[in-house]
């Protein structure tokens, strides 16, 4: 058995000279799979060679090449061909006196020629109907006087407009009502396999109110068995509306007498199916007095088929969505932070926890930034210290074309001094455009803990290893700069009940130095409830995660206080007490500058026990020295 | 397959030319052969013909080149004959109404 020509042909090629020959035979070979005779194909081939070459030559005039589109189609002793152009319409030009030609000859050669705007009012496109004797397929009804094919390309640009599932279903049931049916029912086929109506049109007695009923009818259990089943079968189906039908598909009595006022005399139920996947039907309600359905059953399927192109983008379209929408969910509820950027660094996805890990209130906002913005509110540097800038991270390596490592850094909020250690990795997103995928973990916790574990063993060491404790201690100081604080003074109490500055460790040799300045010119005063005396005094630590100005102003004894106090530039600080067998033997300082990290709960209770050890080593050292 | 499906063959004899065209002529293949009808009429020739008996196939595009020869050839007064291509290409002189434009002559 030979296998049947496929109804219809379809080829979309670039808007080259050479595709007028390679159109040309395809249109003829497919008319002559189908049976058409050579006197039939040359007509064919003459015509679409002038209507692609009126695309090539005349829609693409002063700009670049488009797309060339073409389409046959087999009907009963007919073939349909469709060439739609991407360019700007053909208009005449001046050079090109071969128009007029083109299109006399393809006015002689089809049976009908339409020209028209393409869809959407882009391009062009060229209808074409050859009479083609011998040819099998659906009546389109290509002959003089008969607007049948005129309603199957209106449906056909329908289906294919963007509109479904919005306006699209109504415009179809308003496109068959009144010319090919009295009333007509579209209904799509739910995920249980039941038909919902989508949408319906009616003209005749009982008028707009009978529409709109039908529109909105539910219907009953028998009915629903009644079209699922005559659907099952995948072809057309014809139902003679009496009496018995009637009340076997109504409700109640009362609906029974309205659906009858509609005087129907057959109701067609139409598969539409895309590729023997059922998607719905088309129902339609013919009245006596228009021509027996059996007859254009072949008409009426071939309007279905174009309908159900409608639904097969319908389907796919919110196919991808929910795809898309689960995709979101799953991404939203990882604890990891997620962001999708392009080439520029314009971030096009974040998942919450991504809003959280860049400080904004919500992932719109993320989505609203500029690239770099959402950076800039970070310092950003690597584990040693150094800058990171933003064509450092990995995304944006990555879409360099360049290596693209795990980048661990550490990103301080500006605004908040908060401390973010972060590893962040990137995958490309292959989807038509160049796209990096960051997943960012926050991995501050277990950073944090491992360098205080750290800390804790080296410091620990020291304490043991000398009992130069003074020296001692300006190690453990040293220690905290610059991985925990900016900088770390030590203070003890001596013999005479004064403090004594043991250790003052800075990043920044400058402000070393000032900070010296500031001690000498300024020593604490004990006895006061501010600072280091007051913690001296009662042992409770203090942590200030933001000094503010005012804080300065309030501590500083004169406006030259404020001054060096100001230079220095502090922005969050810990004070925390050394206390051996319930002496307070001095006081730990911890400061926090340019690096513009906030002291929190975490550091000060390490900075406790780093300051229980330190206070008990000293404690030791002085009993045995 | 849409390899070659055009090619021309020129024969000069004298102040005559015969140039035979083989196979289908259409928009991708209409420069060449403009191109050696140029080269020909700048030749001072005392006869020019075209020879279709093995074309296959010709649409307007082809057809506008044969009427541009036509004319410049009056101007020229150099004698143009055709020699009748098959009957799906001598359709199209009928169609355009272009057939009394040429003169038609079987090859001797």
């Amino acid at each position: 058995m030979i296998a049947a020509p496929a109804p219809r042909w379809h080829r979309e090629v670039d808007a080259e000279p050479t595709v007028v020959a390679e159109l040309r035979h395809g249109v003829a070979d497919f008319a002559l799979a189908h049976g058409a005779d050579q006197d039939a194909v040359n007509n064919m081939m003459l015509a679409v060679s002038e209507a692609v070459t009126n695309a090539i030559i005349h829609a693409f005039v002063g700009r670049e090449r488009g797309r060339v589109g073409i389409t046959a189609e087999a009907g009963e002793g007919c073939v349909l061909v469709r060439v739609l152009d991407d360019g700007r319409g053909m208009t005449p030009h001046p050079e090109s006196p071969g128009l007029g030609l083109g299109l006399t000859m393809m006015a002689s050669m089809a049976t009908r020629c339409d020209i028209r705007e393409g869809p959407s009012g882009v391009g062009t496109e060229v209808r074409l109907a050859f009479d083609a004797p011998g040819v099998a397929g659906p009546a389109f009804g290509i002959g003089e006087g008969d607007d049948r094919f005129e309603l199957l390309v209106e449906v056909e640009r329908i289906a294919d407009q963007a509109g479904w599932p919005g306006e699209g279903p109504d415009e179809l049931v308003a496109l068959i009502v009144p010319r090919i049916a009295d009333a007509c029912t579209l209904d799509i086929v739910d995920a249980a396999g039941e038909p919902q109506r989508l949408a319906a049109h009616y003209e005749g007695p009982g008028g707009p109110e009978l529409a709109e009923y039908l529109a909105a009818r539910r219907p009953t259990r028998e009915q629903i068995e009644l079209t699922v089943a005559s659907l099952r079968s995948g072809r057309p189906r014809v139902l003679t509306v009496d009496d018995e039908m009637v009340d076997a598909i109504s409700h109640d009595p009362d609906e029974a007498s309205w659906l009858r006022t509609m005087d129907l005399a057959h109701w067609v139920n139409l598969p539409l199916q895309v590729s023997d996947q059922l998607l719905g039907s088309l129902g339609l309600g013919l009245s006596p007095a228009r021509a027996a359905p059996e007859e254009q059953l072949p008409f009426l399927q071939a309007v279905a088929d174009r309908a159900a192109r409608g639904f097969a983008n319908t389907q796919l379209i919110s196919e991808l969505q929910r795809t898309r929408q689960r995709f979101e969910r799953i991404l939203g509820a990882l604890a990891e932070a997620v962001t999708v950027h392009d080439e520029r660094g314009k971030v096009v996805y974040a998942n919450e926890a991504a809003a959280r890990l860049l400080g904004a209130a919500s992932v719109d906002e993320v989505l609203a930034a500029e690239p770099g913005e959402l950076a800039g509110r970070f310092i950003i540097t690597r584990e040693d210290g150094s800058p990171v800038v933003e064509a450092d991270l990995p995304g944006r390596r990555l879409l360099a074309g360049e290596e693209h490592p795990t980048l661990l850094t550490r990103s301080v909020e500006r605004s908040s001094g908060r401390v973010y250690w972060l590893l962040t990795k990137a995958t490309q997103l292959d989807d038509g455009g160049r796209l990096a995928v960051n997943i960012i973990e926050d991995v501050t916790e277990e950073k944090n803990a491992e360098r205080r574990q750290r800390f804790l063993a080296e410091a620990g060491e020291l304490l043991v290893s000398s009992r130069d404790y003074e020296q001692t201690l300006q190690h453990v100081a040293a220690l905290f700069v610059p991985s925990l604080a900016d900088w770390c003074a030590l203070d003890l109490v001596d013999d005479a009940g004064d403090l004594q500055r043991v250790a003052l460790v800075h990043g920044d040799p400058e402000k070393k130095r000032r900070a010296d300045e500031l001690h000498e010119r300024y020593p604490p005063r004990l006895g006061t409830d501010q600072g280091l005396a007051a913690v001296l005094l009662d042992g409770r630590s203090l942590l200030v995660p933001e000094i503010t100005d005012e804080m300065l102003a309030a501590t500083a004894r004169d406006a030259e206080h404020e001054r060096l106090l100001a230079e220095l530039g502090m922005r969050s600080a810990m004070l925390v007490a050394l206390t051996a067998h319930g002496d307070r033997i001095g006081v730990l300082s911890l400061v926090n500058s340019d690096s513009q990290r906030a002291f929190d709960d975490s550091d000060l209770a390490f900075a406790e026990e780093v300051a229980r050890r330190a206070a008990l080593a000293v404690d030791n050292a002085r009993r045995l020295g | 397959v849409t390899e070659d499906v055009f090619e021309f063959a020129t024969h000069e004899q004298g102040d005559s030319a015969v140039v035979r065209l083989v196979g289908e002529l259409d928009l991708a293949e209409v420069a060449p052969l403009k191109a050696e009808l140029d080269r020909l009429c700048a030749n001072g020739l005392d006869r020019l013909t075209v020879d279709l008996r093995e074309l296959d196939f010709l649409d307007s595009t082809g057809l506008h080149l044969l009427m541009q020869l036509r004319s410049h050839c009056e101007s020229q007064e150099l004698p143009l004959t055709l020699v009748p291509g098959p009957p799906s290409v001598q359709r199209l002189f009928q169609i355009t109404g272009t057939d009394d434009h040429f003169t038609f002559e079987p090859a001797p």
